[in-house]
């Protein structure tokens, strides 16, 4: 009798936590469904709304009532991410400057009257506005005759190891990018466009000699990690995690990592003759940082210098 | 008359010159993108915008020009005569609403002062019928297109002559909404309306060749292969927002009508030659 009692009550048991479970995953896809919808509503209140969110969601609903919560989860969170992909996209357009006049209109229009001459870095760009540290700077190039390149950037003489000339792909699926490119992505982060940032990789004595506009100081040694990839002392794991969650939108939860809002990071430090920022794009790829988030600019300081582009010290 | 025309001519120049870079007037707008596609297809004859892509795509072109022998939209236009002529259940006619019918599509889409909104033909139409107990026609597909045909084919030869009254802040502001919506991005595809039919006009999506900004509204309603049907201006607005994978907006709804005031405005001086047939 007390063995049937007991093998009832642990079958019970077992049911229970069954049930429990199902109604945990339960809870979950419409908690995943419940901020899908709202990402939604958010896109649309700017009138950026893409066309399959609402029919995503309409499928995650039927895979939630067939049972199928982790198929619902996957297809919510796809329509989350849309939603807040259109919002982004119909803000970063509102607040476009020339929106409404594209180069590509007047370039095509005005033909033989674009005046680009000195100071302009293409035929059709003059300079760029960026904000860099709350105050707009305008990015342009100089236009004085007797501008040199900087002491510190005007010799050639350079030890190997370290400064040994880099390739012109540093990893798989990383892009390596160019001034102009750079100036794109500058405007987009200047211009209210939170998922992407500018990174100056070099340490601070090297900022202070001045640094590109619209980029964000963040040293390479507070990046790197051992070979074992970890810390030995836990204060630097916690810097670490600070930078990744705080500056590049990684989700730290329960120590693990998500990086699906982490930004498109472009990095630089003072030229093809610098590791520090190849160095910490691997590292961060080694941490599961998504190798389409990162760019890298190869030229760095040294190409900035030498095109005469605007610098400016923190 | 012409004194006026000119003495405002002047200071619309003169405005212009001292504000070029703070602002630019929709004359202005308009100037920019005909000279725009003027120097982009030297050889096109400006009308000939009106006809879309066929203006500069020789083989489409022969195949529209065959199809305008036997217009596919012609019974829709005969349909419509029949509606205009038909009178309501309490006795009026369309012509009650309209005295100068049915030629009048080139008064729209204009800036109606008492309802604070932009004005458009097929808004105006089922206005009337409501107003005479009727019940509304749906503004992307059905009989609304009948109509539209039979005004538009009416109307053909006239110039399209969108008017911004002159300081009339919420005309302004309602074409300077729809110029922002021209040129805003959207959709997964990150297209604007700009980006297919300015920046690519005459380039190949897929297998089509985009038609071109300037001239776009002279020819609707439009019958299309695709839609084997005759379909609005609206429901186009629909389609292309539907392809770069943007959510369409409603027809006939603030965002759309706004959009064809900016883009028949752009069309100023263009013959209409409505209805249509396109691909």
């Amino acid at each position: 009798m007390r063995i049937m009692t007991i093998m009832l009550l642990s079958f019970t048991l077992a049911m229970s936590n069954t049930a429990m479970a199902a109604d945990k995953d339960a809870a979950a896809a419409q908690s995943a469904i419940d901020k899908a919808e709202t990402s939604r509503k958010h896109a649309a209140s700017v009138g950026g709304e893409w066309r399959d969110t609402g029919k995503i969601i309409k499928k995650a609903k039927a895979a939630m009532k067939e049972g199928q919560f982790d198929k619902a989860v996957k297809l919510a969170r796809k329509a989350e991410r849309q939603g807040s992909y259109g919002y982004e996209q119909a803000i970063s357009q509102k607040t476009q400057k020339n929106l409404t006049t594209p180069s590509y209109l007047s370039g095509g229009a005005v033909s033989g009257s674009v005046v680009a001459g000195e100071g302009y870095i293409t035929p059709e760009l003059k300079g760029i506005d960026v904000i860099h540290n709350g105050k707009t700077v305008t990015i342009t190039r100089t236009t004085d005759k007797k501008a040199r390149i900087p002491v510190a950037f005007d010799h050639t003489a350079r030890a190997c190891p370290p400064f040994c000339v880099q390739p012109i792909t540093v990893a798989n699926n990383v892009g390596t990018i160019g001034e102009l490119e750079v100036l794109q992505l500058l405007k987009r982060a200047s211009h209210g466009d939170n998922s992407v940032m500018v990174v100056d990789s070099r340490t601070p004595e090297w900022v202070q000699q001045g640094t590109i506009p619209g980029s964000v100081s963040i040293p390479w040694n507070k990046i790197s990690v051992d070979t074992q990839g970890t810390f030995a002392v836990d204060s630097e794991t916690d810097i670490l995690n600070d930078i990744l969650s705080k500056d590049f939108g990684v989700r730290i939860a329960d120590g693990k990592r998500d990086f699906r809002n982490a930004k498109t990071l472009v990095m630089f430090c003072n030229g093809s003759w610098c590791p520090q920022s190849s160095n910490n794009i691997k590292t961060l790829i080694k941490l599961g940082y998504p190798a389409y988030k990162l760019k890298w600019y190869r030229g760095g300081m040294q190409s900035w210098l030498s095109l005469g582009l605007t610098t400016v010290k923190p | 008359m012409m004194k006026k025309l000119i003495l405002k001519l002047i200071l619309t120049g003169l405005v212009s010159t001292a504000m070029t870079s703070a602002y630019a007037s929709p004359e202005d707008d308009r100037k920019l993108l005909t000279k725009y596609f003027e120097t982009r297809f030297p050889n096109v004859e400006k009308q000939e915008f009106a006809n879309g892509a066929y203006a500069y795509d020789k083989v489409g072109r022969e195949s529209w020009e065959a199809i305008e022998e036997f217009p596919p939209y012609e019974i829709a236009i005969d349909d419509g005569q029949a509606m205009w002529e038909k009178p309501f259940a309490n006795g009026k006619t369309y012509k009650d609403c309209f005295s100068g019918g049915p030629a009048i599509a080139q008064l729209f889409p204009h800036w109606d002062k008492k309802q604070a909104k932009v004005m458009t033909l097929a808004l105006a139409l089922n206005q009337c019928r409501e107003a005479n107990g009727e019940k509304p026609l749906k503004y992307k597909k059905g009989s609304i297109n009948n109509i539209l045909a039979y005004i538009a084919f009416e109307s053909r030869g006239k110039k399209t002559h969108v008017v911004i009254p002159d300081g009339d802040a919420g005309a302004l502001a309602a074409y300077e909404d729809g110029k922002k919506f021209f040129y805003t991005r959207r959709g997964q595809l990150n297209f604007s309306c700009a980006t297919c039919h300015v920046q690519n006009a005459g380039n190949q999506i897929r297998s089509e060749i985009l038609s071109p900004a300037l001239g776009q509204s002279t020819h609707f309603p439009v019958y299309r292969s695709k839609w084997g049907a005759v379909g609005t201006l609206h429901r186009r607005f629909t389609g292309c927002n539907k392809q770069v994978r943007a959510k369409p907006f409603k027809a006939q709804g603030e965002e759309y009508r706004n959009l064809e005031y900016f883009l028949t405005y752009m069309s100023n001086d263009f013959e209409l030659n409505g209805p249509g047939a396109r691909k």
